[in-house]
């Protein structure tokens, strides 16, 4: 019973172990790498990978997927930017603009998706180039540089010894994961993503739901735009496009369901932190780039294949005549 | 007539961790019958014909087939000695035409040749009698045609035995008469027909031997003229069970549910009233618009015209919510696909439809969702280990009920319950007929969706009979008959 209770336990956490094995091994072969700053400065600068990608969790377990990610947060990053530089708005009006910028793009994609009735994949992948044209009318592929303090320091600053961005990703882990489950709403995602039809039998206004899913997930791509923007001291249409795949990567890593219904905020951090800490490390321990993206596609293969493996082991094993 | 053997099992087991599948099964099977192989669900049966086909592989036991013996199958040893199993769901592609179907790993030199295709497709058709165009697209087709199509390639590749897992499941009447002919026909050519199905009817119909099989073992093999209904089901059973549907006598005179002139996208102009304490049965055949109608009236799909009225007040329900909140409940004919979430457990489904009121504060409250869940399991007799388990892993009935809970602790008063027993096994479908009563007795109105002939007589109060979208007719308890059902659904 223990034993059993012991295996499930590993076999829940796999990827946890894998992110602390990875993070000992690295240890190990580099005195750089095994700094309190160091491992500090990994999880600052994924910062915004995290929030976004906590974002991209959401909507995948609704059931969707969304493409647009990269490019929303660039329309958000400039909106702010030109909000702060072009309207002289303060700072803090500024990101609530952004953030209600975010939660419209948002939605936007939410309901176009219930519009067309076809998937958030085909959707987002269209308003992808949608947001991207945006970004670059608004900015005129100019860049936004020379933001007031008060601004970088979400980026820049520090409270002790932990940085701002990796304050503000706990504060979104937290509430997102005890929206997701503690929370009526939270269910309802689930049930949406995990059968939409039988939501809808259920009483659940499963439109409803996937706009408001999408709106979170925008003002938090919105967060993440603050984050990336603030801590680099610069927007533009560059900044933020590129992120999407990886957040995917990041959340099927982490065990949340390409169909819905299953996963957990904690599966997608620890899908950011593995990609983070492998691509620092193998910095730290000399690696060079080109040999990088065969190590970190390998160990993706490895990690999912041994995953979805242990999955179809359990499946297969309940006797059923 | 004493005709040889072609397939024989011995001694066959299969473990399952915990689990006895299938304990020393020997079974011998003859050229030219239609065998039925008959047992609850659990009984074995899918794991016996799982082994038969190699999908699977025993743990002890011999296989005996064309004169070789073999410890175990393999796909390709199964159908290299010509077995081919049609499974309930059917494993075609829609998007190809019924000819590139039938041919389809077929050994075929070169290029495809579609004439080659369509020419071999029709003579195999027109030697079965089977009228379906070869050029047709399998998905524009009928369930019922895809099924022909799925047997058709089988015998196409020449299959000695032919295994039909619940063939019958989703056809009507005259499909199934159509079905039979074709099993007659197979039966005269000399191959072997293994039949499940849980219809006990059908197996006097066209079976020669029957082989009752119960919690993984062997019972014994009958011949089917020479035993009766009763019989089978006490063997299947293993315990005498009252066959006879529960009596009650609790229709009252206030009406729960009123429909007036309702039409949908397939139904036009319908009209009915449903009593409290009331089981009104609806018959029709397959495409006769009773789910559809079901739907309409609890607003998953659009109305278009009409009125409803609930206790004597007009409603206007425009989605599956506002149905709920009116306690309008509703079970729908696909279990798997929309009555549960099979990837989430008993609790988390029973809850799903009132969690807004299990909170304390913002929050959920798990000792109020675990609270409800153990008072459905206990109502219900939902038979698992544990409320966490997933509903995936329940049998038929257990689902069902689940569905049930699902739908009662929304408050509903007026439960829709479309095909409430379709691939349960008797002795669940009987449980499920006394709750049906029970929530009569209550006062509760059921509207009872049915294809079962038998448990439309034997549960209804009244039936009303759809046909092409239109109500045909209404009976009485009194004038209850097959023949007046099927009189009004075949009504044009």
């Amino acid at each position: 019973m223990t034993k059993s209770k012991i295996q499930k336990l590993i076999k829940d956490n796999m990827m946890l172990i894998i992110l602390i094995l990875m993070v000992i091994i690295f240890c190990i072969f580099s005195p750089n790498f095994r700094s309190f700053r160091n491992i500090m400065n990994v999880c600052t600068q994924n910062a915004y990978f995290i929030i976004a990608a906590i974002g991209v969790a959401l909507v995948m377990i609704s059931g969707g997927t969304d493409l647009s990610v990269g490019q929303a947060m660039a329309v958000i990053g400039i909106s702010i930017a030109m909000f702060m530089q072009n309207l002289g708005l303060p700072v803090v009006v500024a990101i609530i603009l952004g953030l209600i910028v975010g939660i419209i793009l948002g939605c936007f994609n939410g309901f176009m998706a219930n519009l067309l009735r076809i998937h958030p994949m085909i959707v987002t992948l269209a308003t992808m180039t949608l947001f991207q044209g945006i970004s670059y009318t608004l900015s005129g592929s100019k860049s936004f540089y020379g933001f007031p303090d008060s601004y970088i320091n979400i980026g820049q600053g520090y409270v002790g010894p932990i940085s701002v961005p990796v304050i503000i990703v706990i504060v979104v882990a937290v509430v997102i994961h005890l929206m997701l489950e503690k929370t009526c709403f939270g269910r309802f995602i689930y049930a949406v993503g995990g059968n939409a039809e039988t939501a809808r039998l259920a009483g659940i206004n499963v439109n409803k739901i996937k706009v408001m899913v999408f709106g979170i997930a925008g003002a938090l791509f919105a967060l993440a735009a603050i984050v990336l923007t603030s801590r680099g001291g610069s927007a533009s249409s560059n900044i933020g496009p590129g992120v999407e795949f990886d957040c995917i990567t990041a959340c099927v890593l982490g065990g949340i369901s390409f169909i819905g219904g299953e996963g957990k905020v904690k599966g997608a951090i620890v899908g950011c932190l593995i990609l983070g800490f492998l691509t620092n490390g193998m910095q730290m321990i000399g690696m060079g780039t080109y040999i990088q993206y065969i190590v970190k596609g390998i160990i993706l293969l490895a990690s999912i294949g041994y995953d979805t493996y242990q999955q179809t082991k359990v499946k297969k094993a309940p006797a059923k005549a | 007539m004493e005709s040889k053997t072609v397939l024989s099992m011995k001694n066959i087991t299969k473990l399952y961790p915990g689990v006895v599948a299938l304990d020393n099964v020997s079974v011998d099977f003859k050229a030219g019958e239609v065998h039925a192989l008959l047992g609850e669900n659990g009984a074995g049966k899918s794991t016996l014909i799982k082994v038969l086909s190699g999908a699977i592989t025993n743990d002890g036991g011999k296989i005996v087939i064309g004169g070789n013996e073999y410890d175990h199958m393999t796909p390709a040893i199964s159908r290299g000695c010509g077995v081919e199993v049609i499974y309930q769901e059917y494993n075609l592609i829609g998007g190809l035409s019924v000819a590139e179907n039938i041919c389809l790993g077929r050994q075929m030199h070169g290029l495809v040749n579609k004439k080659e295709m369509v020419s071999v497709t029709q003579e195999l058709f027109e030697k079965y009698h089977i009228n379906i165009n070869p050029r047709a697209y399998v998905k524009e087709l009928s369930t019922a045609q895809q099924q022909l199509v799925e047997i058709t390639k089988a015998i196409s590749k020449d299959a000695q035995i032919i295994v039909m897992d619940e063939p019958t499941a989703q056809l009507t009447m005259s499909e199934v008469n159509n079905l039979y002919e074709i099993i007659r026909n197979l039966k005269a050519k000399g191959k072997t027909v293994i039949y499940i199905s849980h219809r006990l009817e059908e197996l006097f119909e066209i079976t020669d031997r029957v082989t009752i099989m119960r919690d993984g073992a062997y019972v014994t093999t009958v011949d089917t003229d020479k035993t009766t209904r009763d019989e089978l089901i006490t063997l299947m059973v293993g315990r005498e069970l009252n066959d006879s549907y529960p009596k009650r006598d609790c229709v009252r005179d206030e009406v729960a549910l009123k429909v007036e002139h309702v039409s949908g996208y397939h139904n036009t102009d319908v009209s009915f009233e449903l009593k409290k304490g009331e089981i009104l049965g609806v018959s029709g055949l397959v495409g006769a618009g009773r789910t559809e109608l079901m739907r309409v009236i609890f607003g998953a799909d659009k109305k278009l015209a009409g009125t409803v009225y609930v206790d004597g007040k007009e409603v206007h329900i425009h989605s599956p919510k506002e149905a709920l909140e009116l306690g309008i409940g509703l079970i729908p004919e696909d279990r798997k696909m929309q009555g549960c979430f099979l990837n989430s457990s008993i609790e988390w489904n029973i809850s799903i439809s009132n969690i807004r009121k299990l909170t304390t504060g913002r929050f959920i409250d798990k000792k109020k969702v675990r609270r409800q869940a153990e008072h459905y399991e206990k109502m219900l007799n939902i038979k698992t280990p544990s409320l966490e388990q997933k509903v995936r892993n329940l049998s038929g009935g257990n689902q069902q009920k689940v569905v049930l809970a699902k739908v009662l602790a929304a408050d509903t008063e007026i439960i829709i319950f479309d095909e409430p027993t379709r691939g349960i096994d008797i002795g669940a479908r009987h449980e499920i007929y006394d709750l049906m009563s029970d929530l009569v007795k209550e006062g509760k109105a059921i509207i009872m969706v049915s294809s079962d002939m038998e448990e439309l007589l034997g549960m209804s109060d009244r039936i009303i009979v759809l046909s092409e979208g239109k109500l045909t007719g209404e009976l009485k308890k009194d004038e209850f008959s097959q023949e007046a059902i099927m009189h009004l659904a075949s009504h044009e």
